[in-house]
Order: C-alpha cells, then sequence, then structure tokens
C-alpha cells in the first residue's frame, strides 16, 4: 500500500508519494535522494547538493513540525490520508477556513488580551501581550479568521506552547 | 605594590564566563566558576578548575547575591573576583563588599563607577573637564517658559527626556516650538505614571547618530590609553547586535579627538582598568558623550583583534597594580574586525526571544574566525537570562575581506533547536547601506523587513517536506509501541532501504 501525505510549508503545497515498493514520488515525479544520518540530524542529498535538516515537532496533537534546512528555519505542517479523508467529510464553513492557534512562544505572563471571542481578525495582528525575559513581547496571528476561544486570562503565567487563543 | 592574582572567582556565567577563564588558563590562574541550578552542566562551569553552586535560576537568587558569591570567595580561597558584564558589573556597592572582603575586584574603583553611573554627576564632570556633551539643561525644566527658552538656546529638535528615564518611557522628540508645551505635558505624565518622578530635562536631538565608543585601558599608575573605536550602530531594541572596528568613518584624526576626549574622561573620573566611553556622533562626525560604562563590554574582541591585546588579561594585570606593557604610541590597529551577537530570537516576529534546547552546535571555524560561545548541543536557552548565547567574530585584512568572511563563517554556523539572528546578521552583511557604511542607529527600523530575508528554495522545502515526513513517521512507531529504539527507527523509516553508507557511492 502506498502512502501519501500533504506537505505544507510557506503556503505552497507538496504531495509526497511512498510506493509499495519503496520508490518516492513528488507532486506525482519520481524522485532519487540518498539520506544519511548524521550526528545533528539527517542529511539528504539531491541534484549533487547536500540539505542538511533538523525536524522538531511544535505540536501535542497536530502534525506540525518546525524544520531547519542549511540554517534556515521553517513550519511544516502535514496532513496523511486519513486526515485528508476526515476533512473531506466536513461540509461548509470549515474546510474553507482552516482553523489555528496562537500559542505561547515562551514561558512568561500575559499582560494584555487585545481582542475578544468573535472578533475577526487579521493574520499578523497582535492579539495578545505576553511578558518574558523582562520584556513585553506582542503575539501575534498565525493567520485571519474568527477568534473562536480565548483559553487564558490577563495576568495567567503561562508555558511555552500553550495554547492561548482558537481562531476559526 | 604589586600583589599576584593567583586565583579568580568568575561571578558570572555564559560565554563571557568561559571567555574569562579562558584567559586565566594560559597565565596560569586558578578559576572557579559559580552557578545557579539551571547552568549546571553549562561550560564555564566543566571548564573552570572548580564550580560552585550558589542557589536557583532566578538571578536574583543566585548571580546577584552578592553575600554568596563573597563568602564563596573566601571559602574557595579566591584573591579577586571578576564580574564579567552585567549581574554584579557596575554595581559599586559590590565592589566596595568585595574590597571590605579583603579581595581584589577586577574592575574600576568604586568611586568611579558611582560617578559615571549617575547620568547628572557624569555629565557636570564631562562639562567640568571639556569633553563634549549632548547640547541641554543641568537640572529639570521647572515651568513651560523656562523650558522654551532653554529649547530655542539648544536648538530644535530637541530631545525631553525623564530624569528617571529609561525605555523610551517619558521621552518626546519636539521638532517645533509651538508642538513643546504639549509634549512636556504629556511627558511629565507618563513619567509621573511610570516612575513616579515627573522631572524632564532637554536635550538637543542629535539627528540620525551613530553609537560609537572607545576603548580605553588605565593603571594604577595612572597611565591611561586608548584602543581606538568600536562602531556600534546596528541595534534593534535599543541594543546592539552587530559591531566592529575601526569604524567605517572615522579616520585616523577623529579618532585621535575621539581617544584623547575619552582619556580625558576617565582621568576625571580617577579610571582604573578597563572602560568604554560611549559617544553619539552626528551626520557633520561631530561627537557627544554619551556614556561610560564602567566594565569589560560584550563586543570588546573586535577591539581585541585589531590591536591583538588580549583585554581580560590587561584587566587582572592592572588589578594586580602592575603598569600597561606599553604607552599609546605602541597602539596600532591593524585589517577590521566585526562582530555579531547570536542570540535565541525570531527575527522574522520582531526579534522575540526563544527558548528551548540547543539540539545540535556546529560553530563555524577556520582562519580569522572566533567563536565566544556559552552553549553546547543539549544546552537549555532558558527565560532566566539574557538570549544571547555566543559571538562571532571575524577578522580580516581590510573591512570587505572581513564582511565577506563573516559572510561564510554565518553560513557554516549549525545550530537546530532555536530560532537565532543569524538570519538577521547574514542580511546586514549582504545590505549595500551597511557594505558602504552609510548607515545609523536606525538601520533596523529603515532598512529590515523580514520579508526580506531569503525564502528557502523548493529544493530546501523538498528537504523540509521529507525530515519532517520522517520525523513523523517515527513518532508514530514510537507511540504505537512498535519501536524500542534507535536502530528500529532507521529500519522503518521511509528511505532507509535507500540509504547508502559512509559516502561509499
Amino acid at each position: 500500500m502506498s502512502v501519501v501525505y500533504t506537505v505544507y510549508i510557506n503556503g505552497r503545497e507538496y504531495r509526497v508519494e511512498r510506493s509499495e515498493e519503496d520508490t518516492l514520488l513528488i507532486n506525482g515525479k519520481p524522485f532519487d535522494a540518498e539520506r544519511y544520518v548524521v550526528n545533528d540530524g539527517v542529511m539528504y542529498r539531491f541534484n549533487r547538493k547536500s540539505y542538511a535538516t533538523y525536524a522538531v515537532p511544535t505540536s501535542d496533537d497536530e502534525p506540525q513540525y518546525h524544520v531547519t534546512v542549511n540554517g534556515k528555519g521553517m513550519s511544516v505542517e502535514l496532513e496523511d490520508e486519513k486526515t485528508a479523508l476526515m476533512k473531506s467529510f466536513q461540509i461548509g464553513k470549515a474546510t474553507q477556513l482552516q482553523s489555528a492557534t496562537v500559542r505561547s512562544p515562551m514561558p512568561g505572563k500575559i499582560t494584555r488580551i487585545m481582542v475578544t471571542e468573535g472578533e475577526l481578525i487579521e493574520a499578523g495582528q497582535g492579539v495578545i501581550i505576553l511578558e518574558a525575559m523582562k520584556m513585553e513581547n506582542e503575539i501575534k496571528a498565525p493567520s485571519a479568521g474568527i477568534v473562536k476561544a480565548i483559553r487564558v486570562k490577563e495576568a495567567d503565567a503561562v508555558e511555552k506552547n500553550t495554547v492561548l487563543i482558537d481562531i476559526s | 605594590m604589586s600583589q599576584s592574582i593567583r586565583s579568580i572567582l568568575v561571578a558570572n556565567r555564559g560565554e563571557i564566563a568561559v571567555r574569562i577563564i579562558r584567559a586565566c588558563k594560559e597565565l596560569g590562574i586558578r578559576t572557579v566558576a559559580v552557578y545557579s541550578e539551571a547552568d549546571a552542566a553549562s561550560p564555564h562551569v566543566r571548564y573552570a578548575d572548580e564550580a560552585w553552586l550558589i542557589g536557583p535560576a532566578p538571578s536574583n537568587q543566585s548571580y546577584l547575591r552578592q553575600d554568596v558569591i563573597i563568602d564563596t570567595a573566601r571559602s574557595a580561597n579566591c584573591d579577586a573576583i571578576h564580574p564579567g558584564y552585567g549581574f554584579l558589573s557596575e554595581n559599586a556597592g559590590f565592589a566596595r563588599a568585595v574590597e571590605k572582603a579583603g579581595l581584589i575586584f577586577i574592575g574600576p574603583p568604586a568611586s568611579a563607577i558611582e560617578t559615571m553611573g549617575d547620568k547628572t554627576s557624569a555629565r557636570k564632570l564631562m562639562i567640568a573637564r571639556g569633553v563634549p556633551v549632548v547640547p541641554g539643561t543641568e537640572s529639570a525644566v521647572t515651568s513651560p517658559e523656562e523650558a522654551e527658552k532653554t529649547a530655542l538656546e539648544v536648538g530644535y529638535p530637541i530631545l525631553l527626556k525623564a530624569a528617571a528615564g529609561g525605555g523610551g518611557k517619558g521621552m518626546r522628540v519636539v521638532e517645533r516650538p509651538e508642538d513643546l508645551r504639549k509634549a512636556l505635558e504629556s511627558a511629565q505624565n507618563e513619567a509621573r505614571s511610570a516612575f513616579g518622578d515627573d522631572r524632564v530635562y532637554i536635550e538637543k536631538f542629535v539627528v540620525k547618530p551613530r553609537h560609537i565608543e572607545i576603548q580605553v585601558l588605565a593603571d594604577a599608575q595612572g597611565s591611561i590609553v586608548h584602543l581606538g573605536e568600536r562602531e556600534c550602530s546596528i541595534q534593534r531594541r535599543h541594543q546592539k547586535v552587530v559591531e566592529e572596528s575601526p569604524s567605517a568613518i572615522v579616520d585616523a584624526e577623529l579618532r585621535a579627538r575621539m581617544g584623547q576626549a575619552a582619556v580625558d574622561a576617565a582621568r576625571a573620573c580617577s579610571y582604573v582598568n578597563a572602560g568604554t566611553i560611549e559617544f553619539l556622533i552626528d551626520e557633520n562626525r561631530d561627537f557627544y558623550f554619551l556614556e561610560m560604562n564602567t566594565r569589560l563590554q560584550v563586543e570588546h574582541p573586535v577591539t581585541e583583534l585589531v590591536t591583538g591585546i588580549d583585554l581580560v588579561k590587561m584587566q587582572i594585570l592592572v588589578a594586580e597594580q602592575k603598569p600597561l606593557p606599553f604607552t599609546q604610541d605602541d597602539i596600532r590597529l591593524q585589517g577590521h574586525a566585526i562582530e555579531c551577537r547570536l542570540c535565541a530570537e525570531d527575527v522574522r516576529n520582531n526579534f522575540l526571544p526563544d527558548t528551548g534546547i540547543v539540539m545540535a552546535c556546529r560553530p563555524a571555524q577556520g582562519f580569522g574566525v572566533r567563536d565566544d560561545s556559552g552553549i553546547l548541543e543539549g544546552s537549555e536557552i532558558s527565560i532566566h537570562y539574557d538570549p544571547m548565547f555566543a559571538k562571532l567574530v571575524v577578522w580580516g585584512m581590510d573591512r570587505m575581506d572581513a564582511i565577506r568572511k563573516m559572510r561564510r563563517a554565518l553560513d557554516e554556523y549549525v545550530i537546530h533547536g532555536i530560532e537565532t539572528t543569524i538570519p538577521f546578521c547574514r542580511f546586514v552583511m549582504e545590505h549595500p547601506k551597511f557594505i558602504d557604511g552609510d548607515f545609523q542607529i536606525d538601520f533596523v527600523q529603515v532598512h529590515f523587513r523580514p520579508e526580506d530575508l531569503p525564502e528557502p528554495t523548493e529544493d530546501e522545502e523538498i528537504a523540509a517536506a521529507l525530515a519532517a515526513i520522517e520525523q513523523h513517521e517515527r513518532w508514530e512507531l514510537s507511540a504505537a509501541g512498535k519501536s524500542n529504539g534507535g536502530l528500529q527507527i532507521g529500519r522503518c523509516s521511509p528511505w532507509a532501504l535507500r540509504n547508502r553508507g559512509g559516502g561509499s557511492r
């Protein structure tokens, strides 16, 4: 049985397919890569160029990763066939508007919440002020949408990666 | 009456503690590190001859505990304490307490820290000794009428500045006389609510200034030399990120004048040890005294590379009451040095500090590259301390050679697990205004947009997709209990069968 993933990076989509014979297809085309496990991650080589990678999960329940490739960091979201299938059963809005969460990038204290539930927000809009490392840091919305739930209140102490706001 | 130092307690952490310990090792001096619970496995703790735990992670319960640090120095049989920068380095009370305990404080006399630490007294002293300061009032304004009169004398644009100020609060730039009263009122209100003190000063607003500082070294015998300048105008959040020596706009004549002003400033407060006089320099290359930092600076390595003088060793020598082994005429600047501060920050997200475990760390190497680092693989960057984890410093034959070397070194530096300022520093090294030496302290606000950072190529994104899938499947396998360790992971991973060992192809 072949395995298929849809991979989202920087607003682009890659379809990665692995066949039963363990050949690799990317966006439908056969793809040949060498792979080496090195002390600082996994290195791939294709088209005679080397790519040193390192992937760290960024979510407890979603297949989301932060991957560094040759020093450039990027957020990577995976969708396997199971998830894709589940999505296709959902009707209406939910399939059009991708839901998102605002998470705390570091431990700290919530000093100000700048949005209210039900509010329409834009991508990059400041939503929460988090005090950490003796500085006030503005946390921004990762995507546009409607504030579905605010999961913290002012003066709350939060850990890294705590979900602060749900956006739908 | 010189006195040899045999054993030094380093009252700091991170890269600067490592830096100080290195100098001590070369001098044959025994080193004692102190550390918080969070730093138990940190490089500075491992490098030192001895390590003493002084408290929990928060600085005010560990690295700022004067009594504990002094007691430790005595128990560990040290004869001197080096404070590094930050923490207790500019605390006159600490310097006094160290001396009172019969130990040597490797830094200036407490009186000099006090004089230069107070903005008003430092300013008065500089005016008295003929060191140029930014024109303005010497005491707080008492009425709007007086403010208007002073502002006209100083010349617009002017800056209203809270006496108790900091962090930009209670500050207003006023460009026209008709805006003065309103700005004064709001500055006073803001200062009152922020600091409980509504005293406001008037200063000339230096338009588009550069931040250039002069390193000085003074011995107990009264000899003071300067070691040229450091250009520190590339800043974010009012903190330096890229520094260099020499400055692209300072020639021998200006260097001599600024150097003399710096030496005069140091002499004025009877300074001994290493210190730095910070100046603002305007578009006409007129310079004004900003403040004196009575300690070793973060960016001291650029001066070391162009002068060949080890500043920490000189600090220890001077603390031993020995005379400096050179005079001003012996100081030569050779080549060009650049430093990039590597901080755990997300440069695409307004330099937001990042925390996490350093999963991999392979610093740049090669000719002319110096890595002053305070971390290793597995180190945690926590919220307790400064996000700067290393300084990458290069030396080149000239400025362009140094820029090229820094680009190469930044590209070579591997660090995984945290976001860093490396992409920003790379951006600076490529920017035409930086290359031309045509920049001021507003460089970041004027020229930097995160969108301008290089985007990953399609092939890099494909590599990222493969890496994420592999990580994902590894996690799913272990979660399902199908895997019990590294070997299995390798065998089960999607490309395991295509693995080609050790470059045998």
